[in-house]
């Protein structure tokens, strides 16, 4: 599983006008640079959100092409040149009357004080004060900042909540409303699933139709915010980063609704209808790309606003998961619906509520030769012969997603040491057998990544620890001579891993040894060898 | 001379296999302990004591003292095989000089001596071929110094590949010990019979007047009764004997029926009867085909004071007077203790009180 993080902030802020209106001029800056500055990881969809963005509001907010400027992986110069330009015509609608509306979204890195541009950064305050001039009516401002991200493009929490709260308090004197993507203390995310970032698709989705609660035809700001919240928290409770919750902070003093889209006017609609109960996927079916997903309640139509075209709506309800095709405008045909098997939780890619697992508990059991050393060599010397029996054990590991493809966790092991057996010569049957075990307490790191299916997956893993090694030895008196030791331990092996939902089955090869069982002469045996691992995972 | 044929059958199988699976020596790795005592071994001089190796439950033996000698003699053989392979584990210090000396026939006489490096339990391996026939040895262990010696193993197994080594040639054999020819016996004399030759110290008729060529007094497990002259009549109520001249009272019984099949059969025993004598002529004792001397009304409780008896049973006072036997139950030679009886494999047979020998009644 892959999780990668995103900021994102949203800025609104009013001015005297809430509703689209033919007197208002619409326009729209839509930024997007996947590029990050020094030390940061490059994105991945940024820029393919801001296209996005600039078809939702073309198709369903009443923007016109020619007024949707998109600006994809712009310089400060340029993005300066761009706001300069609509500054300029904004007061050339301002002057010949006609009140503006401006819709800005930026999505990509950004740090404490500034976006990161590439190499170049904008800093916060510029930003806000070049917005600011502008003499919109009401201006949409959304920020997807990102800040550095070690290695999973992390994109920084601290900037969404600096900035926000500090434009709040510049904003609040002209009326202006913030909405962020994530607390001031979160990180926010990009997901490789949805090909996006959490809350920018969400939102999308949102003004697509699934945020209009009151089924009014339009999606207004408070329902797009409300749909986004929740959604982007239900998409990212699990994730290895953690929850991220969106908020959003408005002043519309003596003002109305403000409607962001209009999907009930858009040229084609998916009609869920009202007996549709569960997790909703629209898949795009000429594109295999997902357009929308939402949690569809009994007991209400809704209308997602799409492009017209064939679409696959995927329903999952429990562990039902059925299959509805549709095409545009249109309402789903539930008789026309199949049902289809569950496939197993995905690494990357595929259906996007293959819930990811950030646990996994894994039961191996270990088969192979006992390693041979010096120890060994000085049993033989003394008379002792090994049993025929391999050496064989259980381990039982933990672990928990710690960074894309990267578990950390622990294992314990417990693993029985072929005996080793020497006949006292000139006696009947008298003997002296020695009996010895290993257990380990491991601190694991694994890599596992899908190859060369979503279902399976490869793996290596390093281990290493600790090992307490017991011998006893039945001597030919009839005694029972008893030892334990403490040695340092390891393990590293590699295998394939297949996984479907939550049970998944193992096998590989190990090395392991454990430098735990110490004779009076000076000899340590490093429990371990060549092993065959076969396991059974559980994630959850 | 009469041929102790069953005698030399046994002599035959003995070579056809005297080790443990190709071991020559019982309990190399010293793990068998009586008391504070080594089962297997015995000690000829100095003092050892029990102690760790590489596990408390191995122990090894320390020799303690600056002059110590352990040994234990082994009933392998040319049968077994002419290549010895050591297999040697020992914690040695500087000051202590250790070597192991060979034997050959338990003669007294050592054909070889190998010293033991200093070594801190490095296993050591070396190969020994000897040179013709020969027949049991004894592996003797010394430590002269005062430095620290520890043996924790000391394997010899019959092995091949000792082409390339100086052969040990054994002394002349001894009497009672196997042999090719006349010149390999240190006596000169070698009695061929059909299962092979043995050393004699005599033929028949080759002793004096008042002699008589017959078995004496045992002198290794290893070797046959000694064939010596003995003074005509020298033999008690009960012994071992060949010819009836031999015996005090002139009667060399052979068995009641005779012959057994045991080994050591072939020899009789000097009674007061023969078998089939209408006195009730029966043996005194009896264990499997070993028997005591025949005496009169034998187990009856009728023997009158002052008539020959081997057990309590033989007289009407219900006391047999005499010197207790005691005989190795696998061929009946006289013995002190196990360690003087033959070999069944690396052991010694039992050696057991059977009766009384020399015995009159009270």
């Amino acid at each position: 599983m892959r999780f990668l993080t995103l900021a994102a902030f949203v800025l609104v802020s009013f001015g005297a006008a809430a509703h689209a209106e033919p007197a208002v001029a619409t326009y729209a800056i839509v930024v997007g640079s996947n590029t990050g500055g020094p030390g940061q990881t490059d994105l991945r969809y940024a820029e393919d959100d801001a296209r996005r963005v600039a078809a939702v509001l073309t198709e369903l907010g009443g923007y016109t092409a020619d007024t949707v400027d998109v600006v994809v992986h712009p310089t400060p110069d340029q993005l300066r040149e761009r706001l300069a330009k609509l500054a300029e015509r904004v007061q050339a609608d301002v002057a010949a009357g006609r009140q503006a509306r401006v819709f800005f979204y930026y999505s990509g890195h950004a740090r404490a004080q500034a976006i990161d541009l590439g190499a170049t950064e904008l800093p916060l305050a510029e930003l806000r004060e070049r917005l600011f001039k502008v003499p919109a009516a009401l201006t949409v401002v959304v920020l997807d900042a990102c800040q550095s991200g070690a290695f999973s493009r992390i994109k920084g929490a601290q900037p969404a909540a600096d900035f926000s709260y500090s434009s709040r308090q510049h904003l609040d004197a002209t009326g202006v409303a913030v909405l962020a993507s994530s607390s001031g203390s979160e990180l926010s995310q990009e997901s490789e699933q949805l090909k996006s970032s959490y809350f920018t698709h969400h939102f999308l989705v949102g003004l697509r139709g699934a945020g209009d609660a009151n089924n009014d035809g339009q999606v207004s700001i408070d329902e797009a915010y409300r749909y986004a919240y929740h959604q982007t928290l239900l998409a990212t409770a699990e994730t290895a980063v953690g929850g991220q919750h969106v908020t959003f902070e408005a002043d519309l003093k003596g003002h109305g609704e403000v409607p962001l889209s209009y999907p009930r006017a858009a040229t084609a609609q998916i009609v869920l209808p009202a007996r549709l109960e569960g997790k909703t996927l629209v898949e795009d079916r000429r594109a295999h790309a997902v357009v929308a997903e939402t949690y569809k309640a009994k007991g209400a139509a809704v209308r997602i606003a799409v492009a017209p075209g064939d679409y696959d709506i995927l329903v999952r309800d429990g562990d039902s998961l059925s299959r509805c095709p549709v095409t545009a405008p249109g309402e789903i045909d539930l008789d026309r619906c199949r049902h289809e098997a569950l496939v197993a939780d995905v690494a990357k890619g595929g259906a996007a509520w293959a819930d990811p697992h950030r646990y996994m508990m894994v039961l191996d059991l270990v088969v192979g030769p006992e390693h041979h050393d010096a120890y060994t060599q000085n049993l033989s010397a003394f008379g002792y012969n090994e049993d025929l029996a391999p050496a064989g054990g259980f381990a039982l590991t933990g672990l928990r997603q710690v960074l894309d493809k990267i578990w950390l966790g622990g294992t314990a092991g417990l693993s029985s040491i072929p005996s080793w057996k020497h006949d006292v010569v000139g006696t009947d049957n008298l003997h002296q057998q020695l009996d010895w075990s290993v257990a380990t307490a491991m601190v694991t790191l694994r890599a596992e990544d899908a190859w060369p299916v979503e279902w399976l997956s490869g793996y290596a893993q390093l281990s290493g620890g600790l090992g307490i090694g017991h011998s006893a030895l039945a001597g030919a008196d009839g005694m029972t001579y008893s030892s334990t030791n403490l040695g340092p331990a390891f393990a590293a092996g590699l295998g394939v891993h297949a996984h479907f939902r939550h049970a998944g089955f193992s096998a590989g090869y190990e090395y392991a040894g454990a430098y735990a069982v110490k004779d009076l002469i000076g000899n340590t045996h490093a429990a371990g060898g060549n092993r065959l691992v076969l396991g059974f995972s559980w994630g959850f | 001379m009469r041929i102790p044929t069953l005698l030399l059958a046994a002599v035959a199988v003995s070579q056809m296999g005297a080790t443990d699976c190709g071991n020559a020596l019982r309990d190399p790795g010293f793990d068998l302990w009586c008391g504070d005592q080594m089962c297997a071994w015995k000690v000829e001089k100095g003092h050892v004591q029990k102690v760790a190796t590489w596990n408390a439950g191995d122990p090894g033996v320390e020799l303690v003292d600056s002059d110590v000698a352990i040994e234990q003699v082994s009933p392998v053989d040319s049968g077994d095989g002419s290549c010895l392979e050591f297999d040697l584990i020992a914690d040695v210090d500087d000051n202590a000089q250790v070597a192991l000396n060979l034997d050959v026939y338990d003669d007294g006489s050592i054909e070889h001596t190998e010293t033991i490096p200093t070594s801190s339990w490095a296993p050591l391996t070396f190969k020994l071929p000897i040179q013709g026939v020969y027949r049991g040895m004894r592996f003797e262990l010394t430590k002269k110094g005062s430095g620290h010696a520890v043996l924790a193993q000391i394997g010899a197994k019959i092995t091949t590949g000792c082409d390339a080594f100086t052969p040990i040639v054994p002394a002349p054999a001894p009497l009672g010990a196997p042999c090719d020819a006349a010149i390999g016996c240190s006596t000169g004399t070698c009695e061929q019979t059909f299962f092979g030759g043995f050393c004699v110290g005599c033929t028949d008729g080759s002793c004096a007047a008042n002699e008589v060529c017959g078995p004496s007094d045992p002198t290794s497990p290893l070797r046959e009764l000694p064939r010596l002259c003995e003074p005509t009549g020298s033999r008690e109520l009960g012994e071992q004997c060949l010819h009836d001249s031999e015996c005090g009272t002139g009667i060399c019984n052979f068995g009641y029926p005779q012959p057994t099949l045991e080994p050591g059969g072939e020899y009789g025993n000097c009674s007061a009867c023969r078998a089939g004598d209408a006195c009730g002529c029966d043996p005194a004792w009896a264990g499997g085909d070993l028997h005591g001397p025949f005496v009169c009304a034998a187990g009856t409780h009728a023997g009158a004071a002052g008539s020959a008896c081997g057990d309590n049973a033989d007289c009407a006072s219900g006391t047999c007077n005499g010197t207790p036997r005691l005989q190795c139950d696998n061929d009946g030679r006289e013995c002190a203790t196990a360690a003087d009886c033959p070999f069944d494999g690396l052991q010694n047979t039992p050696c057991s009180t059977v009766g009384i020998q020399g015995g009159s009644c009270e």
